[in-house]
């Protein structure tokens, strides 16, 4: 509360769209005040300054490759307090989908067939960055949403340990008025997904695919016999699962 | 008691003229499905008389309501948000109009809630007659018929509407806005006749009275039937969010990005979500599915009855529609009915 | 026809008789004893026909129950490591006007509001204290907190200790923890008056002695007040020379004259079930005994639904509670 130095802050990408910077970026009403509480020391997508002196890290993106384990060692270090930002860093996101096949085919159908000869380019499979480091916060979603990342930032500023929900999807669709999508004829994971996202996939019409995680305690076993009760067969439970939970179901 | 004759294009004109005063809210089409929506012109009234997914409480308690703007600083100030609008809200069945007056009990009971007294005293209510869907048992509960709670009633006879008045407001709206005649006794008697046809409808039901349901409840604390179904519950508060009395609420406050001032707001919260009783400490009061299921299902039958009066169920079929694992709360509380029988006998 | 049209004239007539019935009926009237200014027309749908309801203006004037007051932190004390005594003074030199055992709802904007047990004695000064553990954002908030800061207060809510009815009585407190924060309150208050009660003791245990509240006060209380404390830790400490062992252990050696003894007990609520068993072995009556209940709680008004034991809001009707109405009460205890 008090008037204390200005934190430094620090944004750092692995392997990802940015997309989650971009939302960052495109906070264009909130960044001038933003940018009068704190310093941002390191942000590629937006300055060319690179210091080493950060207070808080947000890191975007999965950790995919043996090097970024290092790097992402050191930022660590240097961070009192690190963020998870966005699906892809949070719980590994779509990155793991390619967790499901053998490293060295991966390598082959994204590099061509001499990839193996260079080093750099090196594979391994994709995982949420506290599986190489310990993470204080978490800002989830694909992308994250702008109010959430302000909300957090604002929270660490205050001094504040920003609240999640831990609840589901359910509960923001219904706020929001929409049909449930199940009414629809279609089948979502909503019902075991974190919420916090305003429901803004079913609200245009689309269906919940889970970007944000799990609930703290989901019941995944009600929801497999509701996906089959709507038409899915065991396969595409799994699928339904995995397409951001593909990490944590290993 | 007052009956009007108005007939079935007299709607247009009356909704029109209801919009020169009021916001008005009614049955619009979401997606295909029957909804309660903003309406600019009488074109979007969708009068289906089958029930909405979601409940009208909404207007009355929205999901995200500001309740006080503060100023952090040298200065701090901290003062009342409450907003209300003329607000018409038309085409609510009886049922749902039962569960406005419990909320207008819940929310003048000790301290009273002004941001929702408030709303509620801009808002006038425009009942109408429905046909049940496989999900409602509204005649198990007593809320199939109102005779009290709405400024206009509209019974749909076929030819035309009967009004019936409930208010001098409703009366004004409708000599101001609409062009009626006495309705005749053949005309009132027919609101008899599609009740007594109405009443035969129903799919769901309960078997027992709903004056026996609190006991029934108060002494089915430790049935089987919680464990059963709170191992298929995801706990995920849909429920809650469509049923149309249930009230509680979590608050929250918002800072601003200059982080001096900001809001405080409230927001629906359910008692079927994981933290919903977990104090700061850590404990929680209720922490299983089966428990939270327990204490939602008697506060509609039995807790609040014993708090406010009247059962806090009004049969609208919301929550058995919108559960994805179908627990069906009239299936529920028929076991609960059979289970107290064979323990009598 | 003429029959059909009488028969309608009963149908009529019989539904308006229900209608006025409803309108006699007692919890309208309590409604409208409970409303302050006008009746609120709208709970029934008896509205004057000659005075229709005026749309565009409010037909009562009410503030809105969410407000606080101002309040300024007057002195901060480190009690231990996660809990500080703060006394605090409305910005308009007002007093509180609680009694033992309520609480109020604190608020730091920003930070939210949480309710937090009076921990002072009512007096004529104006200020109060506030005993509080730093266990989310809010406390956190509150321990960063310095003199001359300011907060915001609104209450006191809910129902104390019956002060009155313990008069002429032995007295056992039993606390537990933090349970102490609101006993305090009542035990400064039945000390002021210390000839108007019997014999008093107090039972408290803690987790470890550096969690010891009031320490300084509690050997006041035993040295002067003839007041009985014993205090018991929870398990061994090497510099600890006292009592171990949960507080349940203090109560059997107790001689306590179960026909004129009241029981007062705060504590976690793991600690309640155990402590009422031992109680019932010393033949205290369930009438005698009186808790506290700790509940999550958003409003303070008995609306928000966090705080509810089937059918009590505990803000509202509680959080002190005399044992035998919420013995038989489900998940209460």
């Amino acid at each position: 509360m008090k008037n204390r130095h200005k934190p430094k802050v620090a944004f750092f990408s692995f392997t990802c769209c940015e997309g989650c910077q971009l939302q960052v970026l495109s906070c264009e009403d909130e960044l001038p005040d933003v940018l009068s509480l704190v310093d941002i020391v390191n942000f590629r997508e937006a300055i060319d300054e690179k210091r080493d002196d950060y207070d808080i890290a947000f890191i975007e993106g999965s950790i995919s490759r043996q090097h970024e384990i290092n790097e992402i060692k050191k930022i660590r270090e240097k961070a009192k307090v690190v963020v998870a930002l966005g699906a892809c860093s949070a719980t590994g996101g779509l990155n793991c989908l390619k967790n499901r096949f053998p490293m060295e085919e991966v390598q082959r159908v994204v590099y061509g067939d001499k990839a193996k000869k260079y080093k750099h380019l090196d594979t391994i499979p994709a995982r949420p960055i506290d599986a190489v480091i310990p993470v204080d916060y978490y800002i989830h979603g694909c992308p994250i949403t702008k109010s959430e990342f302000l909300y957090v930032l604002k929270s660490l500023l205050l001094g504040k340990k920003p609240e999640i929900p831990n609840y589901p999807v359910c509960v923001d669709c219904k706020m929001e008025g929409n049909i449930c999508v199940f009414e629809k004829g279609m089948t979502c994971v909503g019902p075991v997904t974190r919420a916090g996202c305003s429901a803004i996939c079913v609200t245009y019409g689309c269906i919940c695919w889970g970007c944000r995680g799990l609930i703290d305690n989901p019941n995944l076993e009600a929801h497999e016999e509701t996906l089959k009760r709507y038409g899915l067969t065991t396969e595409g439970v799994l699928r339904s699962f995995d397409l951001y939970g593909g990490w944590r179901s290993r | 008691m007052e009956y009007r004759f108005l007939p079935k294009k007299g709607i247009a004109p009356f909704v029109t003229g209801l919009l020169k005063d009021f916001k008005v809210y009614g049955p619009v089409e979401k997606d295909g499905f029957p909804m309660y929506g903003e309406i600019t012109s009488p074109k979007d009234i969708h009068l289906s008389h089958a029930p909405t997914h979601l409940s009208p409480k909404q207007f009355l308690f929205p999901p995200k309501e500001t309740i006080l703007r503060f100023k952090n600083g040298a200065k701090p100030a901290l003062e009342p948000v409450i907003e209300a609008h003329n607000q018409a809200l038309f085409g609510i069945h009886s049922c749902d109009i039962h569960a406005i007056k419990l909320l207008d009990r819940v929310f003048s009971y000790g301290p009273r809630d002004v941001n929702y007294l408030k709303r509620r005293d801009k808002t006038v209510i425009i009942g109408i007659d429905c046909v049940p869907d496989k999900y409602c048992f509204c005649k198990s509960v007593n809320t199939m018929t109102v005779d009290s709670g709405f400024d206009l009633f509209l019974h749909d006879v076929g030819s035309g509407f009967v009004v019936e008045v409930g208010t001098q407001t409703g009366k004004n709206l409708l000599y101001k806005n609409a062009k009626t005649k006495k309705a005749t006794m053949k005309e009132i008697k027919k609101i008899k006749e599609i009740r007594d046809k109405k009443a035969e409808m129903f799919v769901t039901k309960l078997n027992a009275e709903a004056s026996t349901l609190p006991l029934i409840y108060s002494g089915s604390y430790n049935s089987p039937v919680w464990e059963k179904i709170g191992k298929i519950c995801y706990g995920c508060g849909s429920c809650n969010n469509v049923c149309p009395t249930c009230y509680c609420f979590d608050v929250r406050d918002e800072i601003k990005t200059n982080l001096t001032e900001g809001e405080r707001f409230r927001v629906w919260d359910a008692c079927t979500l994981e933290d919903f009783a977990k104090v700061a400490g850590g404990h929680n009061f209720r922490k299983t599915r089966a428990e939270r299921l327990r204490h939602r299902f008697n506060r509609k039958f039995q807790y609040l009855a014993d708090k406010f009066g009247g059962l806090f169920c009004v049969g609208c079929g919301r929550c058995i529609r919108t559960c994805l694992v179908n627990i069906n709360i009239a299936e529920v509380t028929n076991e609960l009915i059979e289970e107290a029988n064979k323990d009598r006998s | 026809m003429s029959s059909l049209k009488r028969q309608i004239k009963t149908e009529v007539k019989k539904m308006r008789s229900i209608e006025m019935q409803k309108l006699r009926s007692y919890e309208d009237k309590k409604m409208r004893r409970n409303s302050t200014s006008q009746p609120l027309n709208l709970l029934t749908s008896e509205i004057p026909a000659s005075q229709p309801r005026n749309l565009s203006t409010s037909i009562f004037d009410i503030s809105s129950p969410y407000i606080s007051r101002l309040a300024k932190i007057e002195r901060v004390a480190r009690l231990t490591e996660k809990e500080r005594l703060f006394t605090i003074a409305f910005e308009d030199k007002k007093t509180l006007g609680h009694s033992p055992g309520q609480f109020i709802m604190l608020s730091i904007p920003g930070y939210g509001e949480a309710p937090i047990s009076v921990s002072s004695t009512p007096n004529k000064r104006n200020t109060f204290e506030l005993c509080v553990r730093a266990v989310g954002n809010l406390t956190n908030a509150l321990h960063n907190l310095t003199k001359g800061d300011r907060l915001w207060i609104r209450g006191p809510y809910g129902k104390g200790f019956p002060v009155e009815e313990l008069k002429g009585k032995d007295l056992l407190f039993i606390a537990g923890g933090i349970g102490l924060v609101p006993m305090r309150s009542l035990i400064k208050t039945v000390l002021s008056e210390r000839p108007s009660y019997g014999k008093i003791k107090l039972l408290y245990g803690v987790k470890s002695p550096d969690e010891i509240l009031f320490k300084d006060e509690l050997s006041e209380w035993q040295q002067t007040a003839s007041m009985n404390v014993s205090i018991t830790i929870d398990k061994p400490y090497p510099e600890w020379k006292g009592n171990t062992g949960v507080v349940t252990t203090l109560l059997p050696p107790l001689k306590i004259d179960e026909t004129k003894t009241v029981v007062i007990v705060v504590g976690p609520p793991v600690m309640y079930k155990y402590v009422i068993m031992s109680l019932g072995d010393k033949r205290i009556a369930g009438h005698d005994i009186y808790l506290s209940l700790e509940r999550r709680m958003k409003c303070g008004l008995g609306k928000c639904g966090h705080c509810q034991i089937n059918s009590i809001y505990v803000c509202q009707e509680g959080p002190v509670f005399r044992l035998s109405d919420i013995r038989y009460l489900r998940e209460a205890i």
